[in-house]
C-alpha cells in the first residue's frame, strides 16, 4: 500500500471543498478539507499535512493569518495559496512570507500539479 | 416807411421848407372846438378795455382804430421807438395808411422825432414841405396830430392821427381825446410789454436753465422784474402730492428755508390753492381771511396777493404766488394765469426728463454691474444698435458703427460657424433665440458670452430683435473648472467602483468557475482511469451543473447592483424627458462645441416606462455623440436629436452625430460590455443602455450616416405590461 501524502485544503467555499479533494485524490494524494483555518488548527491533521492548500480571504482567520500562526507554532508546512481576488499585490506578498505558490481561481490542473510538486520538493 | 424815409436823398433838389413852418400846433387852440362827445368816447374806451382783455395782443391795433374813430381821421397809428433808439417803427396803423404797417421814420429826422425832442404834442401841416419823404406817401398828408406817450417816465413813442384832405382840420377836442388815448396807450403798452417780457423770460428760463430749481428761480425773478411784485415764490408738490416744497423765491425774500418751506396741501393759503386748484387774487390782502399773518402784511405795506395753482393733466404740481405793494391789474392776472400754465408744463417736463435720466442711469449702471449689454437688430437693413456696455464687452469705441463684420472680427474663430448659423436661422425664424459663444479679443484673451434675443415685428411687419448679451467668462471658467473636477472625480469614482466591481465580479464568479474547472479535470481523470470511475465522474458533472447555476445567480445579483433602484413604471413624455436631459447637458455640449438641433416630433404619444432609466439612456447617447465629434474641426459639430412615432405603435428616439462614425460590421461590438473605443472609457454605457431599452421591450441599435458620423436609435412600444425586472441577462450575460 502506497502511503499517500496528506494534502489539507482550507477554504470557506463549498464548491472548492467538494471539487478540489477529488482532483487531488486523482493525483494520488490523501486529502482532508476544512471550512475554516480554526477548524484546521483544531484538527489533528496539522502535523501530518505535507502540503496546505489555503484560501486567502476567509471569514475569521484569513489565510495569511493562518500562515503566521503556523510559523508561530513552529508547525510550518509548504503552503499553496489559492484566491479568487484579482489583486496583484497579493501574490508577491505571500511569496515573501514563505508561500510556495499563489494560484488565482480558476486555475488549471497543470498549474495545481506544478505547485504541488514544488511544495513537496521543498519539504 | 424805409421806402419813404430813405428816399429823401432823391428829393434834395426840391425846396426844403423850414421845420417851424410846418408846425402849426397853435392852430389847435385858435380853431373852433367841436363839442366833446363823452358818450361816444366812453363807449369807445369801454370797447377798448374789453378788447384788451379779450385779445391783449391786439391792444395797439385796437387803440389806433379807436383814435381813428374818435377823431374822425383819415389814418391813425402808433409809432414805437426801436430798441437802439434810432428809428420809429409803426407798430399799429389804421385807416388809409394801413398798408404802411411796419414801416417807420428815422429818430433824428421826422415828426415823431421832433415830438419826442420837444416832449409836447404837435400838429403838422403838409409835413412834406420839410420832411420830403412824405411826398411819396399816399394818400398825401394834409395834417398830422402827434401825441407822445410815456412808459415808466420814459418817452417810447407817439400816437398820431392824420387828415388826408383839407376838409378835416383837427381841433382842441381832438387833442384832448388823443391825450387821453395816449395815457391809455402808455398803460396798455406797458402791460403788453410786461406780458411779453414775462412770457419771454419764463420760456427762456424753462428752456435754458439746467436744474428745475434754476428754472423756477429765473421764473420768479421774471415775475418780480416785470410785474412789480414785492416778492414771488414757486412751490412744487412732492411725489405723493401731499406736501408743497418751496423751490424758488425772488424779490424781498430769497431764502428757501423758513416758515413756508414745506406747506401741507390743504393747509394755509398756498396749500388751499393747490388743493382746490383755483387761483386766489386779492387787492385787499390785509383784510383777507385766508392770509396767515395780517400784521406782517400791514407792516410791510402789502396791498395785493395773487396765487395760482400749477396744474397739469388735472393734477396740481405746485403753486405760483406773489405779493405786491401795488394793486394787481387785470392784465397782470392774465399774465400770471398764462405764466402759471407755462411753468406747470415746464415742471412736468423737467420731472419727466429727470425720471427718464434716472432710469437711463439706473439701466446703464445695472448693465455695467452685471456686465450685460443690450442690442437691437433690424433684420431687413442689418442695422445694429448697441448699448454702452455692449461696446465695452466687445471692446470697441462707442463711435464705431456696428456691423456683422465688426462683430465677426471679435468672435472666436472656432465659434464663427456657430454664429453665422444662428444668424441665418434668426433671419428666417423670427422666434426668440438664446446662445453662448466665445469672443477672441485683440490680445487673444477669450471671453464667454451668453446671448438672448426676442423677436418682434413693428407695424410694417418688419422683424426686429431686441436682446441682451452678458459676459459670463468668470462663471464659465469656474463652471469649466468645476466640470473638469467633477468629471475627474467621476472618473476616479468609476474606476474605483469598477475596481471594486471587478473585484466583486471576479470573486463572485471565479469561485464557481474554479469549481467547474476543477470538477471537469477530475471528471476526465476519473473517466480515464482503468476501470473508469463513472460514479465519480457523474458526481463531478452534477457539481459542474450546480456551479454553473451558481454563477448564473451571481450574474443576476450583479445586474441588480447596476441599477440603484427598482424600475418604476409610469407614463413618460419622451419629448419632455429629452428636453430635461438637453437642459442638464447643455453646458457639457457647449463645452464640446456641439451644435444641438432638437427635432422633437409634435403629437408624440407618451410611452410607459421608467423615466429616469430612459433619461439615462438619452444622456448616454448624447454624451457619446458629443465625444464622437471631439476631434472634428472641418465641419459643424452638428448633433441632431429626433423623436417620432414608429410603426407598430412604437416611439423612436435617435441621436445623430457628425463624428468619426462606425463600421457597419463593428456595430454589434459596440454594445458589448466593457467594449470601448475611448481611452480611459469604461464601455459600460451602451451595454447598460441596451439592457434598459430591452427591459422596456424595445431595441437599441446604431447605424452609420450617409454623411459623416453615426446615428444611435432606440424604439420602444407605447404600452407595455411593465418594465421587466432584473431577470433578463442582457449584455452582461455575454461576460461568460
Amino acid at each position: 500500500m502506497v502511503i499517500r501524502s496528506l494534502v489539507s485544503v482550507v477554504d470557506d467555499d463549498e464548491s472548492v471543498r467538494e471539487s478540489l479533494p477529488d482532483l487531488l485524490r486523482e493525483f494520488g494524494f490523501a486529502v482532508q478539507a476544512f471550512s475554516s483555518a480554526e477548524e484546521f488548527l483544531a484538527s489533528d491533521c496539522v502535523g501530518q499535512t505535507k502540503c496546505l492548500i489555503l484560501d486567502i480571504a476567509m471569514p475569521g482567520m484569513s489565510g495569511p493569518d493562518l500562515q503566521r500562526e503556523l510559523t508561530r507554532r513552529r508547525q510550518e508546512m509548504p503552503i499553496v495559496f489559492i484566491t479568487a481576488l484579482g489583486d496583484e499585490t497579493v501574490r508577491p506578498h505571500v511569496l515573501e512570507q514563505g508561500a510556495v505558490e499563489c494560484l488565482f481561481k480558476p486555475f488549471s490542473e497543470t498549474a495545481l500539479l506544478e505547485a504541488l510538486n514544488a511544495a513537496l520538493r521543498v519539504s | 416807411m424805409s421806402r419813404i424815409a430813405d428816399s429823401h436823398q432823391d428829393v434834395a433838389d426840391l425846396d426844403v421848407a423850414d421845420l417851424e413852418s410846418v408846425i402849426s400846433t397853435l392852430e389847435l387852440s385858435r380853431r373852433p372846438t367841436r363839442p366833446p362827445d363823452h358818450a361816444s368816447e366812453n363807449r369807445a374806451l369801454v370797447a377798448l378795455v374789453e378788447a384788451m382783455t379779450a385779445s391783449p395782443d391786439d391792444i395797439l391795433q385796437n387803440l389806433v382804430e379807436t383814435a381813428l374813430d374818435l377823431c374822425r381821421a383819415g389814418s391813425a397809428g402808433l409809432s414805437l421807438l426801436d430798441g437802439d433808439r434810432k428809428r420809429f417803427r409803426w407798430a399799429a396803423v389804421a385807416g388809409q395808411w394801413a398798408s404802411y404797417l411796419g414801416d417807420g421814420t428815422p429818430r433824428d429826422f421826422g415828426p415823431c422825432g421832433t415830438v419826442l425832442d420837444r416832449n409836447v404834442a404837435l400838429l403838422f401841416s403838409r409835413p412834406e414841405r420839410h420832411f420830403k419823404y412824405f411826398a411819396f406817401a399816399k394818400p398825401y398828408v394834409e395834417e398830422g396830430l402827434l401825441i407822445p406817450f410815456y412808459v415808466g417816465g420814459q418817452a417810447v413813442g407817439t400816437i398820431w392821427v392824420m387828415a388826408h384832405d383839407p376838409s378835416r382840420a383837427f381841433d382842441a377836442e381832438d387833442l384832448r381825446v388823443m391825450t387821453n388815448l395816449a395815457h391809455f396807450a402808455a398803460a396798455a403798452y406797458a402791460a403788453r410789454t410786461r406780458q411779453v417780457a414775462v412770457r419771454a423770460d419764463v420760456s427762456s428760463a424753462l428752456a435754458t436753465e439746467e436744474s428745475l430749481h434754476g428754472k423756477l428761480q429765473s421764473c420768479t425773478e421774471a415775475v418780480v422784474r416785470h410785474l412789480d411784485a414785492a416778492f414771488a415764490r414757486i412751490w412744487v408738490t412732492t411725489q405723493d402730492k401731499r406736501v408743497l416744497e418751496l423751490q424758488a423765491s425772488a424779490g424781498m425774500y430769497t431764502h428757501l428755508d423758513g416758515a413756508h418751506s414745506r406747506v401741507p396741501v390743504g393747509h394755509s393759503e398756498i396749500g388751499l390753492i393747490a388743493q382746490e386748484r383755483t387761483p386766489h387774487v386779492t387787492n385787499d390782502v390785509v383784510n383777507d381771511p385766508r392770509l396767515s399773518d395780517p400784521d406782517w402784511a400791514r407792516a410791510e405795506g402789502m396791498v395785493a396777493f395773487a396765487g395760482y395753482p400749477l396744474v397739469v393733466g388735472g393734477q396740481a404740481v405746485g403753486v405760483l404766488a406773489m405779493f405786491s405793494r401795488k394793486p394787481i391789474s387785470q392784465a397782470t392776472t392774465e399774465t400770471l394765469s398764462t405764466t402759471a400754465d407755462t411753468i406747470a408744463q415746464g415742471i412736468q417736463r423737467a420731472q419727466g426728463e429727470a425720471a427718464l435720466r434716472r432710469s437711463e442711469a439706473f439701466l446703464t449702471e445695472a448693465q455695467r454691474l452685471s456686465s450685460t449689454g443690450s442690442f437691437s437688430w433690424r433684420v431687413a437693413t442689418d442695422e445694429i444698435t448697441w448699448s454702452e456696455q455692449a461696446y465695452r464687452i466687445f471692446e470697441f469705441d462707442r463711435a464705431v458703427p456696428v456691423t456683422f463684420e465688426l462683430i465677426g472680427s471679435r468672435v472666436h474663430p472656432e465659434d464663427v460657424l456657430l454664429l453665422y448659423e444662428m444668424i441665418d436661422r434668426a433671419r428666417g425664424d423670427g422666434s426668440d433665440f438664446e446662445y453662448e459663444h466665445r469672443l477672441q479679443m485683440a490680445d487673444y484673451s477669450v471671453k464667454y458670452l451668453h446671448l438672448v434675443a426676442h423677436g418682434t415685428r413693428d407695424q410694417d411687419g418688419q422683424l426686429e430683435y431686441i436682446g441682451a448679451v452678458q459676459d459670463v467668462t468668470e462663471r464659465r471658467l469656474s463652471e469649466e473648472a468645476l466640470g473638469k473636477a467633477r468629471s475627474e472625480f467621476a472618473h476616479v469614482a468609476r474606476v474605483t467602483s469598477l475596481g471594486a466591481l471587478t473585484a466583486s465580479i471576479a470573486h463572485e464568479v471565479n469561485q464557481p468557475l474554479s469549481g467547474i474547472i476543477t470538477n471537469a479535470s477530475t471528471c476526465l481523470r476519473m473517466l480515464a482511469a482503468d476501470p473508469p470511475n463513472v460514479d465519480g465522474a457523474r458526481e463531478t458533472a452534477r457539481r459542474t451543473i450546480r456551479d454553473g447555476n451558481r454563477a448564473s445567480e451571481v450574474i443576476t445579483r450583479l445586474r441588480a447592483l447596476f441599477s440603484k433602484k427598482d424600475a418604476t413604471t409610469e407614463s413618460v413624455d419622451l419629448n419632455e424627458a429629452t428636453r430635461e436631459v438637453i437642459a442638464l447637458s447643455r453646458s457639457e455640449l457647449q463645452r464640446s462645441r456641439a451644435i444641438l438641433r432638437p427635432e422633437l416630433g409634435d403629437d408624440l404619444p407618451p410611452v410607459t416606462g421608467d423615466r429616469v432609466q430612459l433619461q439615462q439612456v438619452i444622456l448616454n447617447l448624447l454624451l457619446n455623440a458629443s465625444e464622437a465629434m471631439s476631434g472634428v474641426d472641418d465641419r459643424p459639430r452638428q448633433l441632431v436629436i429626433r423623436t417620432a412615432r414608429d410603426e407598430g405603435d412604437r416611439v423612436r428616439l435617435s441621436v445623430q452625430d457628425a463624428g468619426v462614425g462606425v463600421e457597419p460590421q463593428g456595430v454589434d461590438k459596440l454594445f458589448e460590455a466593457f467594449y470601448t473605443t475611448k481611452s480611459g472609457g469604461m464601455g459600460i454605457g451602451l451595454s447598460v443602455s441596451r439592457s434598459i431599452i430591452e427591459s422596456h421591450h424595445g431595441r437599441l441599435w446604431a447605424a452609420p450616416n450617409d454623411g459623416p458620423g453615426a446615428t444611435f436609435s432606440f424604439s420602444i412600444p407605447r404600452r407595455s405590461e411593465g418594465v421587466t425586472g432584473a431577470h433578463s441577462l442582457g449584455a452582461i450575460g455575454r461576460l461568460l
